[in-house]
């Protein structure tokens, strides 16, 4: 880890900038979801609305990870164990998918597909 | 959860360590204990009584499968007018005893004595560490354990009965199950998830502690290529309680706000129940529940044979006397396998209507990973060629474990064909498949280790005689009962029937007889345990006196230590100079060289026997 | 021998016991949240349209998000100054962050408690046909007038008794004309000698007055104008005095009805609502259409009338749909009576209301239950560990260490449960 003071104090300027880009980025957002000539595409599942939404979101988490939580100079086998855990996150959210590539549920019950 | 962990990880070993541990009153030391090996077996004795449990829901099904409209004998009377009417058995009480027996088996016999306890007593002896690296998460992880236990024990006793709808709790049926109790909360149902909460957290905890202390508390020269093979396989089961528990954790919650706070998470819209509109606001999915349960569920069965797999990797090349054949194949084999578990767990959904796409898919997967599975059986099979076997009792549970194993995989194989599997799907054959893994299979692997650790846990030895008398009636047993279940359910058999078949008489006729001989075979199961728990308790304080610390001529870590270990387990900090089956070694004057013996140290054969022994 | 690695890394590693444990139980965690948000996309992908609740999006205030985001990053920011000055061994002011980070854990907590007490205190009602008000509930209970009751001892119990309009405990007699009290005593009694559970035969029982009861509808099993059932079987004879539903209505929304005009809110709100409606309906299409932007069913704008606005004034609207001046409420919306069968679905905006609140319930609910316990943990760093830090300062800020990773990921669930929650 960081050991001597100097090296923090470099840290702490940094935490700063992250901070407040967090907080631009939040501004953002809501720009983005409220003002409407701002406004992506229509809001649910369809738009670009929740792409962006999301982008943004990514990029913020990223950097509390990386920044905050140090994960940019961390030791390799906290790594290992994160790729795992983000391979597994991923098989968990393709559940959604088995929602939607069912044939058998679009031709027998949704009436009118 | 994250308060214990955040709070407890740093301190808990300084503290418990300062105090002298032996200056600690009597409920210090060996109840609210949090050394290792006092928690293991704490995890052992629990475990084991609630497999006493689940065998006896079992006993009482089988009575009602072989003989469904008669009184059961000796118990009948005892379970109550309400559920066994003139004793007897009612379907409702056939439904619950199954929900529990599974439930038990799986969630608080198996996992805890093949985890909690051998997992808990060994992998610290066997890297040389002085306890586990969180001692108070560990003692946590123990009491989180009995809690769920108690939680899903006590609802035996509420007016509504134990949970009823199959230890994998199927929405929306387990969700509109025991509605109508004056208070939804106090019902099997949500118990069950209660309990579920509970014993998720215990093994989230002992997961994340298992993994440190294997990773951070190996003693010096103890690399990642000499470990022994159970620590690896702990190593992985860890890994597969941390990342599919929390899955079952989410389903666990939704089904309670269902319970509980009316929502509609696994219920459609529109879904009645008893002739009535649900006063729901639906939209839920019950495809929902079943990926949640699943994620889990087939991780889950490998946390139920990795462990039995690994003691058997410890017991085979102890009595072949020699090196365990294929190591690095094996734990490469088993980092791969608890990999592919991960991405295989709708081969038990081709029924639920999914997409053919997504079958395919998975039908894949799940072939892969029996090459997995069947390097490690194979690499244990060839383990065997040309040793000088030494038949103990942990070998002959070691050796039978491997057929055992292997056909409970194999029958494995045609399930995992979605067109075949529509056949097969919630027939006795899947009952047969998975029991063959998990009875015969991890059962025996875990008896194996019982007695091959019994002598570090006690200094004794336990009864060979009774060790015989318990081994070959189970083995014949334990094929006695699913056997005719793979044949019951390649004709149709449903695994759910209360009265095994009866009912379908025109077209199960052929196969009724079966009934009775599983049942009269889990019986005789039943009866020959009896030799083995009073070999357990009798030899503690009879049984043969070990001679040594390494009575069966070992070489891993564990057999190192005084017996029993004190705590802190090592008078000196063990160094680790060598791989972990180092058995009958060209060279040396004993057919084993322990892990913590340094060169120099190693008795020379003689000239001429070492001479004899390069040539053969 | 000690435990090792407890403060210092183990040096092929890299790293103190820990940190590596909390970032197993962080990658856990992953999959926790990982679990729900995923269940948050399947639910919302599973909505089959013109069967279940149409999704809703941008229903939540925003503003109570957006400073709690804001709250968030400000303390994940604190908890690293905190950190710092731990490592530059600055006691002093590591508390003083510490104590700010605190500080935003109860403002979060404090924003978050009056959101979930806004949604409790707004209802929803789905009619037969699907159509679906908005607004407050004010009445939804079965009154009924009872002159005599019978009790099966089997299954029966006192819990009626809660729902006595006055509380005083009234008393019965049996048709042996014996006088009793119910206690509980005198049930067990009961039970007892007539044969428990299954016992056939009910007890009846009748007060010496007509007894007023206003029975919670979610525990009657069935009734009519002279009898009715109480979930545990007991049977009450006597006179149905009200069991309409009283709505004060905000909104409305026809999403799942095919034809608005004919739509069943309507027969309750009048002629003159409905015209009004249909006229800014079709102004609303029509603007869409002016504007080149396809009419979007999600635009609540569009589905969503605040009836006090629109259609005739005040003073009229209130005569005619509730049929009396009391009915209606000092902010003039209308309230309304309905018949208890043409109600399909009723509850507050609750976890109950439909998939959407089902999670957004069950993960924020969960996520603050995670900054309560970071709270909590952060709080016993600040307060209680200054003994730690003049004997082993490392020990404490490997400790802040790892309950600011638990704190950052917290924040960082956030990060993910804005957009999804509030915005998209
Ligand atoms: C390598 C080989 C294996 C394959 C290909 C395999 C395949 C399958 C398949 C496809 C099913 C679903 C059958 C159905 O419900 O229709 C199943 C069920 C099951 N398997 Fe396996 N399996 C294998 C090994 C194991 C092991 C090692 C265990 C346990 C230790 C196990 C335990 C179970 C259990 C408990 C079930 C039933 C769950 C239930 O429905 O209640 N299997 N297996
Ligand atoms: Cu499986």
């Amino acid at each position: 880890m960081e050991s001597t003071p100097e090296e923090i104090r470099k840290h702490v300027k940094a935490y700063k900038v992250v901070g407040y880009t967090l907080i631009a980025f939040t501004f953002i957002t809501v720009a983005v979801a409220k003002v409407p000539f701002l406004d992506v595409g229509a809001h649910g599942l369809t738009g670009g609305d929740i792409t962006v939404g999301l982008l943004i979101a990514s990029f913020k988490a990223s950097l509390v990870a990386l920044i905050f939580m140090h994960l940019n100079a961390e030791k390799s086998l906290i790594y290992k164990v994160l790729l795992f855990t983000v391979f597994f996150f991923f098989g968990l959210m393709f559940l959604s998918l088995f929602e939607l590539w069912n044939p058998i549920r679009q031709i027998f019950l949704v009436p009118g597909t | 959860m994250s308060s214990s962990t955040s709070t407890t990880l740093p301190d808990s070993s300084e503290e418990a360590h300062a105090e002298d541990h032996h200056a600690l009153p009597f409920w210090r030391q060996y109840i609210f204990s949090s050394d290792h090996k006092i928690i293991g077996i704490q995890y052992g004795f629990t475990a084991l009584v609630f497999l006493a449990i689940g065998f006896f829901l079992m006993m009482v099904m089988r009575w009602s499968i072989a003989y469904p409209t008669s009184e059961i004998p000796l118990v009948g009377k005892m379970l109550g007018e309400r559920w066994a009417p003139n004793g007897v058995i009612s379907p409702d009480l056939y439904n619950m005893f199954g929900a529990m027996h599974g439930t038990i088996m799986v969630f608080l016999g198996i996992v805890p004595l093949a985890f909690g306890a051998f997992g808990n007593f060994v992998t610290p002896l066997q890297i040389g560490a002085p306890d586990m690296a969180f001692p108070r998460l560990n003692m946590a992880s123990y009491w989180f354990y009995f809690l769920g236990g108690v939680v899903m024990f006590g609802s035996f006793f509420l007016e509504s009965g134990a949970a009823k709808v199959g230890w994998t709790n199927y929405s929306p049926l387990a969700t509109t199950t025991d509605t109508e109790f004056a208070s939804i909360f106090w019902t099997g149902q949500t118990l069950w998830l209660l309990g579920m909460v509970f014993l998720i957290s215990s093994s989230l905890l002992g997961a994340v502690n298992f993994i440190t202390t294997i990773i951070n508390l190996r003693a010096r020269g103890m690399t990642w290529m000499r470990l022994p093979f159970f620590v690896w396989a702990m190593l992985v089961t860890g890994f597969l309680l941390l990342l599919a528990f929390p899955p079952l954790e989410v389903a666990a919650i939704m089904q309670l706000m269902d319970r509980l706070a009316g929502t509609s998470f696994f219920l459609p819209t529109g879904l009645y129940a008893g002739g009535e509109r649900l006063d729901i606001s639906g939209g839920g999915s019950p495809l929902l529940y079943q990926h949640l349960f699943w994620f889990l569920g087939h991780p889950e069965v490998y946390v139920l044979i990795l462990p039995a797999i690994a003691t058997v990797a410890e017991v085979i090349p102890n009595n072949t006397r020699k090196p365990l054949w294929g190591y690095k194949s094996m734990v490469y084999a088993v980092m791969v396998l608890g990999f592919l578990s991960f991405i295989v767990w709708a081969h038990h959904m081709y029924l639920t209507g999914m997409g053919t796409a997504v079958s395919t898919f998975f039908q894949t997967t799940t072939v892969l990973i029996s090459i997995p599975s069947v390097i490690l059986v194979t690499s244990l099979l060839i383990s065997l060629w040309g040793g000088s076997i030494r038949f103990t009792v942990p070998m002959l549970f070691a050796t039978a474990f491997l057929p055992m194993f292997g056909f409970g995989g194999l029958t494995g194989l045609p399930l995992a064909f979605n067109l075949i599997d529509l056949h097969l799907h919630d027939t006795y054959y899947v009952i047969g498949h998975f029991h063959y893994v998990v009875a015969p299979g991890t059962i025996f692997g875990l008896f194996a280790g019982i007695y091959y650790w019994f002598p570090k846990m006690t200094g004794r030895f336990m009864n060979n005689f009774l060790g015989h008398l318990h081994f070959w009636p189970s083995l014949i047993c334990m094929n006695g009962i699913f056997l005719p279940m793979m044949i019951q359910g390649m004709a149709g058999f449903h695994r759910r029937a209360f009265d095994g078949g009866q009912t379908y008489e025109a077209t199960t006729e052929r196969f009724l007889w079966m009934n009775e001989l599983t049942s009269w075979s889990a019986w005789l199961l039943a009866v020959a345990q009896i030799p083995f728990i009073f070999n357990l308790f009798w030899s503690i304080r009879f049984g043969r006196k070990a001679n040594s610390d390494n009575p069966w001529d070992a070489t891993t870590l564990e057999w190192s230590t005084p017996t029993p270990p004190p705590h802190g387990n090592f008078p000196t900090e063990p160094v680790i100079y060598r791989n972990p089956y180092e058995y009958s070694q060209p060279g040396a004057a004993k057919d084993f060289t322990p892990q913590w013996i340094p060169d120099e140290e190693i008795e020379k054969a003689a000239p001429e026997k070492a001479k004899a022994k390069a040539k053969s | 021998m000690e435990i090792p690695y407890t403060v210092t890394a183990r040096p092929d590693t890299g790293l103190w016991n820990a940190k590596i444990g909390i970032w197993l139980f962080l990658a856990s965690e992953v999959m926790l949240f990982g679990g729900l948000f995923s269940g948050y996309v399947f639910l919302r992908l599973g909505v089959t349209e013109g069967i279940d609740n149409p999704w809703p999006t941008r229903q939540l205030i925003v503003w109570p998000g957006f400073v709690n985001t804001i709250v968030l990053i400000a303390s994940s920011v604190f908890v690293v100054f905190a950190w710092a000055e731990l490592k530059m061994r600055n006691f002093a002011r590591y508390q003083f962050w510490m104590r700010l980070v605190v500080l935003c854990a109860l403002v979060f907590l404090g924003l978050k408690s009056y959101e979930y007490y806004g949604k409790f205190t707004h209802h929803g009602m789905k009619f037969e046909d699907d159509s679906v008000v908005e607004g407050v509930l004010q009445q939804d209970r079965i009154e009924f007038t009872a002159t005599e009751l019978s009790l099966s001892p089997g299954k029966g119990g006192l819990e009626f008794l809660k729902y006595l309009k006055d509380g005083t405990a009234p008393v019965f007699k049996t048709a042996d004309g014996e006088e009793v009290r119910l206690t509980s005593s005198w049930i067990k009694n009961l039970r007892k000698s007539s044969g428990g559970v299954d016992a056939p035969a009910a007890v009846v029982l009748k007060p010496a007055a007509p007894l007023e009861f206003s029975f919670n509808p979610k525990k009657v099993q069935a009734y009519t104008g002279e009898e009715l059932t109480f979930r545990d079987a007991t049977v009450f004879k006597g006179a149905l005095k009200d069991d309409k539903i009283y709505f004060e209505v905000h909104d409305i929304d026809l999403r799942m009805v095919e034809d608005d005009a004919g739509a069943m809110v309507f027969s309750y709100l009048g002629d003159a609502r409905k015209d009004a409606y249909l006229e800014h309906r079709d102004a609303e299409l029509k603007k869409a259409e002016e504007d080149g932007r396809a009419a979007d069913p999600y635009d609540t704008d569009l589905m969503h009338i605040h009836p006090e606005s629109h259609g005739a004034a005040h003073g009229e609207t209130h005569g005619n749909e509730t049929g009396g001046e009391g009915a209606a409420d000092g902010h003039g919306y209308p309230v309304i009576e309905v018949e208890r069968d043409h109600k399909k679905f009723l509850s507050n905006h609750g976890p109950a209301y439909n998939t959407y609140y089902a999670i957004y319930f069950t993960l924020t609910g969960l996520h603050g239950l995670h900054v309560l316990i970071g709270a909590l943990v952060l709080t016993y760093f600040l307060f209680f560990q200054k003994k730690l830090y003049q004997k082993n300062p490392e020990h404490l800020a490997n400790r802040v260490e790892v309950g600011g990773l638990f704190w950052h990921f917290v924040d960082l669930v956030w990060i993910f449960l804005f957009p999804i929650m509030y915005l998209m």
